[in-house]
């Protein structure tokens, strides 16, 4: 009889407010087995790794230890059963010396013996070929360092299980290499191992074992002899289709193709069942190039008239940078930005917003608006102080109050009255307060960054509504979304960003869920 | 009338100075600690007026000053129960919590003082001296340096530096937050109430209502300043003892200024301070209630 799994999930659930994280999820990790686990965006595989790691409390089914289910697992627990996690985001202190890290959860009276643990850290990285300083503050190090140092303290600790959401991420290539053989070697003396990534040649070099989630559900899963039997480009092609729930050959629906300018897109999609075509052809009106700061590297892309260029990309590959760059949050970029052929670059957000840029936010509550003021002020944010609602520093509530109403019945926002305030509203009427604010007659060009992330069907429906009515009067628009069926709602053309770098740019039509898929995992 | 070079005045005014910084530096302390493990002590003015009544209705009623402090501490610790459940384990706003737990104790306090105390007003008689100081002053001293030797050389301190600065951390390496930061805030009662004992038993030898006046908000200002080291809340307090003895000072010397004006001495200190030293990095996490698993 083969021994039961070291760790293992048996039917579990996780519900967050609005999505089902994990949905009746069985999942197993044997010792000697490096096991990937596949997704895309929001799949539910860091809320699998919450599970394991004792992090998250399962709703319904249980964590199972060599069988057994945990009454009540905690990050404490899993320590000293000597499971190893490595989560997605660094928990280093940042604030603390690499050592100190090293030491946190020792006994409370103990003196912290900062030279030994130093001494260790700087031996294991030796051994694991890398070098760090262990004296340096964790919050320096680069990502990819501080990752490095979190797995060599959970190898340190000598465990059973090792698990590794998202390792190679944030590591160039050759770091990514360095580390998958090594866990192979892990593996090889006994540890079992679950590592996820994005990359699924990565996946299938190492892996002893597929599994995939696609919306909290395992959609597939491949064993040893499955990975032995079929060809490389056969399983990928699988694989592709578990995660982005594609049929492995695309059926081709004809569509005529509309051309766009000079970007030469191709329109496709609909809303409500009725065909979209895009309304205005014309000429290049953002165009960027060799846009370059600390998170992105040459970005080159132009959008026309009327146009949606959509960005897809695992989150944290550059997409908050490009999306503040472009609106004159952050000025530490080099490169050209011509906004109809006039250079934006050194220019504030304020006078970017003066030459028709709009910004709308992912962050809705904490940057887009301000709660404690009334929706009438929130619509008018930008424009305080300003004529005819403003005079002589008096705000005049009459000239507010009729604009406000106005863009309430336009963009039907549902509120009592236009003085309440805004944080009484839900988070859809919230999303139309900014785009009705955003969307005014000057806009020229509108950078949407996840405009519908955690908004209802109806109301992501309406904004996405919205977005098409801004780019049909001649707005240029860069959509930025995790959510890959919005980017084929709505873009005409749909570029991949990862690790700061435009991976390709892809006409949507017939197959590009396929192409954006292979780009994206790459 | 004494001259202000004279010796003798000098003498006092520093006695005086050192007596008024001796709450301030308990409970800049106490507020440090709570601070460096995340939990923002807004009811620490409460907390001081609760060891202030306490200490002095317990030292009257025994005799004995030290009875008098320990009752202090436990009532501090007492106020700091509700934070610890409703801010720790609950996640409420510590603000919120703090400030409703400073009004609710003022007029608890004033209420048992008005039935106790108010017709007769009772006075404590001065206390018993070691080395021209009460001993108390020697151990807060010494608490200043153990509590400077705690943060730096134990993994204790290695702990609440986490817990204010993220206490994710924490828990994924094996450590209880809520109970870290439940200890802290309960020290943080106890030596704020210690701190409101001395003030009424030793500074003032009487209970007034509302007497801490401000004193726990100073000790606010202080840990801030003073950020995680300890010795820095001792030179912020002895400023402030300076300052408010000064009002004192001027007062007796008969210098013709406002009362009110001079009583403001040490609150424009405040401000004056904040401006030249505010600014500095606080815990990334200080005010953040920790529940696991959340984003
Ligand atoms: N702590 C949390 N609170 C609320 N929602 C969460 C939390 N963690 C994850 N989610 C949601 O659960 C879903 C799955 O997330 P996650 O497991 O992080 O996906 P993945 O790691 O596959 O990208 C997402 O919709 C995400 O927004
Ligand atoms: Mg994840």
């Amino acid at each position: 009889m083969t021994p039961p799994p070291v760790l293992a999930l048996r039917r579990a659930d996780k519900r967050f407010p609005g999505v089902i994280a994990c949905d009746g999820i069985d999942f197993a990790l044997r010792a000697g087995e490096v096991h990937a686990l596949l997704g895309e965006n929001g799949a539910g595989k860091s809320t699998v790794v919450g599970l394991l790691a004792g992090t998250q409390r399962p709703d319904g089914g249980a964590v199972c230890l060599d069988g057994t289910p945990l009454a009540r697992h905690s990050p404490a627990l899993a320590l000293a059963r000597g499971i190893g996690v490595v989560t997605q985001h660094s928990v280093l202190v940042p604030t603390m010396t690499v050592a100190e890290n090293m030491l946190l959860g020792g006994a409370w009276w103990q003196s912290p013996a900062r030279a030994s643990a130093a001494r260790q850290f700087r031996d294991a990285c030796a051994g694991f070929g890398i070098a760090i300083d262990p004296n340096a503050l964790a919050g320096s190090l680069s990502p990819g360092a501080q990752l490095q140092g979190e797995i060599i303290r959970a190898l340190r600790r000598k465990g059973r299980v090792l698990i590794l959401d998202e390792p190679t991420s944030p590591l160039g290539p050759a770091a990514s290499a360095h580390l998958l053989a090594h866990l192979r070697w892990l593996c090889d003396s006994g540890l079992a191992i679950l590592l996820i990534t994005h990359r699924l040649d990565e996946a299938l070099d190492v892996a002893d074992r597929v599994t995939v989630l696609r919306r909290g559900k395992v959609t597939g899963s491949l064993d040893p002899a499955d990975l032995a039997a079929t060809p490389r480009d056969v399983l990928t092609a699988q694989i592709r289709a578990m995660m982005f729930g594609v049929t492995p050959v695309t059926p081709v629906t004809p569509v005529t193709p509309v051309t766009l300018g000079q970007a030469g897109a191709q329109g496709h999609g609909t809303i409500a069942g009725q065909r979209w075509i895009p309304a205005c052809a014309g000429m290049t009106r953002l165009h960027v190039a060799g846009l370059t700061c600390n998170t992105l590297t040459g970005i080159d892309f132009s959008i026309a008239q009327g146009e949606i260029l959509g960005v897809a990309g695992i989150d944290g590959n550059g997409q908050t940078a490009l999306a503040e760059t472009l609106a004159g949050h952050s000025q530490h970029s080099t490169g050209q930005i011509l906004l109809d052929g006039t250079p934006l670059d050194g220019l504030r957000v304020a006078a970017r917003h003066a030459r028709g840029v709009r910004y709308l936010s992912d962050d809705r509550i904490g940057e887009g608006t301000v709660g404690a003021l009334p929706v009438a002020l929130n619509l008018l944010l930008k424009r305080i102080g300003a004529a005819p609602f403003w005079r002589f520093g008096m705000h005049r509530e009459a000239a507010i109050s009729e604009h406000a109403a106005r863009a309430i019945a336009d963009f039907d926002i549902r509120v009592p009255q236009p003085w309440a305030r805004l944080a009484t509203l839900s988070g859809g009427n919230m999303q139309k307060v900014m785009l009705a604010r955003e969307l005014d007659g000057a806009a020229r060009l509108i950078i949407y960054h996840k405009p519908t992330i955690g908004l209802d069907a109806r109301s992501a429906d309406a904004v996405q509504q919205r977005i098409r009515q801004a780019a049909a009067t001649g707005c240029a628009s860069l959509l930025i979304s995790a959510d890959l069926d919005e980017l084929l709602l709505l873009s005409h053309r749909i570029g991949v960003l990862d690790q700061g770098r435009i991976a390709g740019i892809v006409a949507n039509g017939p197959g590009a869920r396929v192409r954006i898929a292979t780009l994206m995992t790459q | 009338m004494t001259g202000l070079g004279s010796g003798a005045f000098l003498g006092q005014f520093a006695a005086g100075s050192l007596t008024a910084a001796m709450p301030l530096l308990l409970g800049g302390l106490g507020e440090q600690l709570s601070e460096r493990a995340g939990v923002l002590n807004v009811g620490i003015e409460g907390m001081m007026l609760a060891g202030a009544y306490a200490g002095f209705a317990v030292a009257y009623s025994t005799g004995g000053l030290w009875p008098g402090l320990l009752a202090g501490a436990a009532a501090g610790a007492l106020v700091a129960l509700p934070m610890l459940l409703l801010c720790v384990r609950w996640a409420l706003d510590q603000v919120v919590v703090g400030i409703a737990l400073t009004l609710g104790v003022q007029g608890l306090t004033a209420l048992l003082h008005h039935f106790a105390f108010s017709t007769s007003y009772p006075r404590l008689p001065a206390p018993e001296l070691w080395l021209g100081r009460f001993p108390l002053d020697y151990a807060a001293l010494a608490m200043c340096l153990g509590l400077a030797g705690l943060y730096r050389h134990t993994l204790l301190g290695l702990h609440l530096h986490a817990a204010g600065e993220r206490p994710v951390a924490l828990d994924m390496a094996g450590i209880s937050v809520s109970r870290l930061r439940g200890a802290a805030v309960l020290a943080t009662g106890g030596l704020a109430g210690l701190g409101g004992a001395y003030l009424s038993e030793v500074s003032a030898g009487v209970f007034v209502p509302f007497m801490t006046n401000g004193a726990g908000f100073i000790c606010i200002v202080l840990a801030m300043l003073a950020r995680g080291r300890p010795l820095l809340v001792l030179g912020g307090a002895l400023l402030f003892g300076v300052s408010l003895s000064s009002a004192t000072a001027l007062q007796l010397l008969g210098v013709d200024v406002p009362s009110d004006v001079v009583q403001m001495l040490p609150f424009a200190v405040v401000m004056l301070l904040l401006v030249v030293l505010g600014g500095g990095r606080l815990p990334a996490a200080l005010g953040v209630a920790y529940r696991r698993g959340d984003r």
